[in-house]
């Protein structure tokens, strides 16, 4: 897609200790109006997540692939049609403006390399560390995008540089306050 | 009627289901107050548009989430759309 704008979206998904915490993902916007989304996420869900749910073949857990990488597997990127009834399609995110015009088409561009070239480092999801927020700022930082989250928008990991080593002692923080 | 999204681990599987129990022609209002009756939050996007949008697990760190699309008319529900998607922070 030929982009003539890029946004943040900041979408919110659930509450931890009654704060409510953003899922971020990137939104292009073509010509014509038409979006894409660019978004992480884990690979897969403990297994806890799958046992008695059905699929279009049966019974989940009768698929079931333990990822080495951990419960999570490991970051992956995913972009696709921006719409109703698609993933991560929220007509109330919060969104911030990151390019537009010629900036954008090149922004756009230089996120999905990024992404790609991220997606096959092979980094383990953690939750509470190198998360889908971590990894969409990542992305921004990778390309030198000015990334600046929506204004009083907590999205867990989206604060921590990549040199930073995700914590690990006994008394982890679950993440990092992002308030603009 | 009752629908849950915690019985499917595929968005083919609880589009089949959600189909089956609200035919295409059969009332939109059914199906939308059974998604919202489940904890959906839903949202007109168009005139003959509503998205839809349910998380698992909001308190958890990661988990599904589930996106529905119900497209519908005076003539009652012309499509429906699901997807899946494993969020995390």
């Amino acid at each position: 897609m030929s982009a003539v704008r890029v946004e943040l979206m900041a979408s919110a998904v659930g509450k931890i200790g009654g704060v409510v915490w953003h899922h971020l993902f990137l939104v292009a916007v073509d010509g014509s109006g038409n979006q894409s989304f660019l978004r992480a996420g884990p690979q897969c869900l403990p297994l806890e997540s799958i046992a008695g749910r059905q699929d279009q073949f049966g019974d989940a857990l009768e698929t079931y692939e333990a990822s080495p990488a951990g419960p999570y597997g490991v970051i992956t990127f995913s972009s696709a049609t921006y719409e109703a009834g698609g993933v991560d399609f929220d007509p109330v995110a919060a969104n911030v403006p990151l390019a537009s015009g010629e900036a954008a088409v090149k922004l756009w561009e230089a996120l999905q390399n990024a992404a790609k070239a991220l997606g096959q480092e092979q980094i383990p999801y953690d939750p509470i560390g190198r998360n889908a927020n971590w990894a969409c700022m990542e992305l921004l930082r990778c390309c030198g995008a000015k990334a600046a989250l929506p204004p009083k928008r907590w999205a867990p990991g989206a604060g921590r540089p990549a040199s930073e080593p995700a914590p690990h002692s006994a008394t982890r923080r679950v993440g990092q306050a992002i308030v603009m | 009627m009752t629908f849950r999204f915690e019985s499917f681990a595929d968005a083919l599987s609880a589009q089949a289901a959600l189909q089956a129990a609200y035919p295409v022609g059969s009332p939109v209002e059914p199906a939308l107050e059974a998604l919202i009756g489940m904890g959906a939050q839903c949202k007109r996007v168009g005139a003959s548009r509503v998205s839809c949008r349910y998380v698992e697990s909001p308190q958890a760190l990661a988990g599904w989430c589930w996106h529905v699309a119900l497209e519908g008319s005076a003539n009652g529900i012309e499509r429906v759309r699901i997807a899946l998607a494993t969020t995390g922070v």
